[in-house]
Parts: C-alpha cells; structure tokens; sequence
C-alpha cells in the first residue's frame, strides 16, 4: 500500500458492516418484486433457476464486489474508478469506473421518491386516510399522489414534501459518517424491518378462510391458497429462457449486486477482515428477507381476499398496485377494525421505508466517497451539496412521472445499467487482475475456505451468465426501449429529455473523473 | 396446499434458513481476529 493512501473510516464492528450491507441488498424489491416475479415466472419452479442463479452469478458477485471495494479501499480509493485503475493499470480504467458513480447516483434519485412515497403512505396509514377505501377509492389515493394535475385527494405540494423529507433523512444519515450514520442506522433499521415483517407474516397466515367473488360467483380463499399459487411448480417454464432470465434478473437486483455501493461499504474493510463468509451471511439475510418474508406476505395476502384471479390481476399491473393499493386494501379488511388497519398500514409502509433508506445510503456513498478523496470536501459539505442537487433533479421525477421520466432511468440505469458494471467488473477483476490474484484477495482475512470450484465459477461460468444476461436483454429489451415502441408519441420529448438529463450526468462524472486524476497529478499523488 | 407446493416452499425456506444460520453461527464462533492462512501457504 503507498504510505500516501490517507487514513479512511471504519466499520465500528463486523455485525454492524452485515447489517449494513445487508440493508444495502434488502430494498422494495424484496417485498413487491420478488413476488410479482415468482408468480409472473413459474410459481415453485421460479425457485429452481433463482437458486442456481444465485449460487452462480448472486454469491460469486457478492464476492468479487467486496473483494474489488476492499483492494481499491486499501489503496485510499471508496468508489470504481479509483478501485478500477488499482485493478487495471490502463487510462481507459478509470473512465469504465464511471459506471460506479452513475448507476447508484441516477438510481439514489428516482428510489427516494419512491421511498418517499413508503413515508406518504405509513403517514396515510396512521392518519386513517387510506380506511374505508373500495380499489377506486384507492386507486384514486394512488393517482393522486403521482399525478400532480389530479389534486382530487392530495394537495399539489404534498408529494414534494415526502421526497424532501426523504432526501433530507437520506443526506442527514450519510452526512453523519460510516459508523455514527449509516451504521447506527442499519443496527436501527433493520432489526425494525425483521420485525415488522414478521408481525405480518404471522397475522397473513392466521387469516382464515374468506368469501370472495371471482367473475360473479362466491367462492372461499385463505393465505395458503396463496402460498399455493406462489410455490406450484409449472414445469414448462423450465424450458422457457425468459424464466432463467427474470430469475437471473431478481438475483441482480436484490442482492444489489452491479450497482457500485458494495464495493463503496466495502472499501472500508482492511485485508485482516473477512469477505468470503461475511458476503454470504449478507446474501443469505438478504435471502431471508425475500424468500421467507417477501414470498409470505403480499400474495398470500391478497389472495386471501381477491382470490388467485384478483391477485394475478393485481400483480399484473406492477409492483407499485401490489404495495400502494392491494395492500391497503387487505388492510382495510383485517379483523380487528381501524386499529387494526391502522397497524398493518404502518407496518407494511415502515418496514418499506427501512427497507429503502437503508439501500438510499449505500447508493449515496461512492459519489460521496469519490469527491471526498479526490477534491477534499468535508462530508459534510458534499452530502448538503449531492443532496441539492438530488432534490433539483428528482422534482424532475415528480412533475414528469405520469410522463415515463423516471421509467427511463429505472431501466437504463436501474436495470440494463448493472448488468454492465458487472459484466465488466468480472472481467476486471477475474480476467486482467488474473484468476489467482482474484482468489488470493478474496481469501485475505477469510474465516472460511470458499471450496475451490468457485474459482472455476467465477472465471467461467459468471462472466458467461452476464454475457447472456447482456445480450439477451439487448435484443429483446433495450432496443424496442430505446425506440420507444409502445410508448405513446406525446410522451417521446419528455423521455427523450430524461435521457439527455441521464446522458449529462453520464458526461459530468467523466469530466470529474479527468478533473481528479489531473489534481491527483499536479499534487503528486501516487495511484498505487 | 398441494404437495409439490409444500415441496418447493419447504426447500427454499430450508436453504435459506439453513445458510443464514450457519454463516452467523460460524461468524459468531470466529473471533475476528482469528484467521485462516493465505491459500497456497500451507503445503
């Protein structure tokens, strides 16, 4: 290590760094996606591509991720295109490490209005607004919100203070440091998130058997039911690619893996800590999350009283009608009356909320990071200043939603966005790094042996899956997306204008990045 | 509920359930400070 590389923070103690990257991994699509996708992609036989997915693309990133974050954290760099060129000594290094910085910036923005919206909803929850409320009723509520021309329920300013407030928690949290902020918060927050959602869990399969009428005749459903049509096998989609994919897919998103802040939280860890066990207790709490609580609450829940067509109606229109309307509905019908209702509701929305903001401060953290090091900001100062600039572009998000604004960065940044940072962090690190020096780093400090024919996984195997993952989503995805079929003509400028802003942030970071590497020069700095 | 659904909920909560418990209950039993060697130092 250069006896330049500057003394960074650290982790107050191994319990509290899982936590906090297990709060990074478990977010909203641990509880809404998950489900949606279990249901949308085979039922029980989803599980068998999800678990081959995870052991061979999920476990392996986890590793690489931290081990990239740890190599690069030692030679005095928190975001990717340090950790990129400590990997990989060529110019073009440090400009791919750009994707570090993008991805969880443009993600941080568009996720804390959705965050916001869990702060709305828990307030809604305990103010009783969402009670008595037929599924017009709520999805007026919901339309309301989102729309801001239909101020039939809410006021215009009510959405902007809830993103306010969550940009406000989110840059308060980071701004207070490693162990006093993010830490403290994950120690808080997720034993809350555990906890809750247990509640529910039991209260979800306690619920008995309930009337329900499907196409205008009264039938009975309950929650195993639901348990039922979530975990039946339908063995043809073994045989269907698309399922591979969306298993591969869920994978990605919720280990939180291709985004750039794991390797951010794990930059903060010395070679005498351990990464290969630490990395699989942090996936498998993250696992827990999804599969036993995740896949036990929201269908089950509205099957119980929608019955199987009404949920598969429901998780059709998207993850958001799962969360923001099925949800308060099921509530609504609880035994147990407003106080009832009123406790689900704030418990639903306040294990979302946690669920979020503990991922929202790991996206922050690379940008923070990156500045921080290479232009010596405070903080303090960089979290107030990455924090105005979140909140003045995120009422992009607000005014334009109804628009497609924020479906645009959800896909190019949120989704098709990770699969290349992984793709080329793998090749990086695994590839040009070498497959010896790759296993070596992981195993500095390790607590376990991770049995060898990983080795042969991560070179081979992984690298592949993304390679397929990338280029099928190429095809089939992104370029009907980035032609905007199906999307309506009068909504085309408005997108087009949510790409230029992405593209423009895309070009500014790079400039940074020229702008570090040039003061780093001029000081001197050696880049180890 | 159906058998194969019993199956296949029951397996993946095992697995997962499983995995949790055993990586806190080896991070637990390891003190931090206790470490394997480097692979490849021991012959």
């Amino acid at each position: 290590m250069s006896e330049s590389v500057p003394a960074r923070e650290a982790w107050g103690s191994r319990i509290g760094l899982i936590l906090a990257m297990a709060g990074n991994a478990v977010g909203l699509g641990n509880f809404l996606r998950f489900p949606r996708q279990a249901v949308e992609n085979g039922g029980g036989t989803f599980m068998i591509p999800y678990f081959i997915a995870f052991l061979l693309v999920g476990i392996p990133l986890m590793w690489i991720e931290w081990g990239v974050g740890r190599h690069g954290g030692e030679r005095g760099h928190g975001s990717m295109p340090g950790m990129m060129e400590t990997l990989w000594k060529h110019p073009v290094a440090k400009y791919l490490g750009v994707l570090g910085l993008f991805m969880p910036v443009v993600v941080l923005i568009y996720y804390c209005y959705i965050e916001s919206w869990t702060l709305a909803w828990t307030w809604a929850s305990l103010r009783g607004a969402t009670q008595g409320l037929d599924q017009q009723g709520m999805q007026a509520f919901f339309k309301s919100y989102v729309d801001l021309d239909n101020g039939t329920v809410h006021g215009f300013w009510t959405p902007f203070a809830f993103f306010f407030a969550t940009i406000a928690v989110n840059f308060y949290v980071v701004s207070k440091g490693l162990s006093a902020g993010i830490e403290r918060l994950a120690k808080i927050g997720m034993p809350i998130l555990f906890v809750f959602a247990a509640i529910l869990v039991v209260r979800v399969l306690t619920l008995g058997t309930h009337e329900v009428m499907i196409d205008g005749v009264m039938t009975q459903s309950n929650p195993i039911a639901g348990l039922n049509f979530m975990f039946t096998p339908d063995w043809n989609a073994l045989g269907n690619p698309k399922v591979w994919l969306a298993a591969t897919g869920q994978i990605f998103f919720t280990l939180s893996v291709g985004m750039g802040s794991l390797q951010a939280y794990a930059s903060y860890l010395t070679k005498k800590d351990d990464l290969a066990l630490s990395g699989i207790a942090t996936a498998a709490t993250n696992e827990t999350a999804e599969v036993v609580l995740g896949g036990s609450l929201a269908i089950p829940a509205i099957v119980a009283f929608f019955g199987v067509a009404g949920a598969t109606a429901i998780a059709k229109g998207g993850s958001f009608d799962l969360g923001f309307i099925a949800m308060p509905l099921v509530f609504n019908q609880l035994p147990g009356g407003a106080i009832m209702s009123t406790l689900a509701g704030v418990m639903w929305f306040g294990l979302l909320f946690f669920a979020g903001i503990t991922s929202s401060v790991a996206m922050a953290t690379p940008a923070l990071s990156f500045v921080e090091e290479n232009f010596g900001w405070s903080r303090k100062r960089t979290a107030t200043v990455l924090g105005g600039i979140a909140v003045l572009i995120g009422i992009l998000h607000l005014v334009y939603y109804t628009q497609g604004f924020l479906d645009e960065w959800d896909y190019w940044a949120g989704t098709f966005g990770l699969v290349i940072l992984a793709l080329v962090e793998t090749v990086v690190f695994v590839w040009i790094f070498g497959p010896d020096n790759m296993w070596r780093e992981i195993h500095e400090g390790a607590s376990i042996r991770i049995p060898r024919f990983f080795k042969f996984i991560m070179t081979f195997v992984t690298p592949v899956f993304l390679l397929v993952m990338m280029v099928w989503w190429t095809v089939q995805e992104a370029v009907p997306t980035l032609l905007m079929e199906n999307i309506p003509a009068e909504d085309h400028a408005i997108r087009w204008v949510s790409r230029g802003i992405m593209l423009a942030i895309l070009v500014f970071q790079l400039f940074l990045i020229k702008a570090a590497w040039r003061r780093r020069a001029l000081a001197g700095k050696e880049v180890a | 509920m159906n058998t194969t659904a019993i199956i296949f909920m029951g397996g993946a909560w095992v697995f997962v359930l499983g995995l949790v418990i055993w990586s806190y209950r080896k991070l637990l039993s390891t003190p931090a400070d206790e470490k394997l060697p480097p692979p490849g130092s021991i012959p």
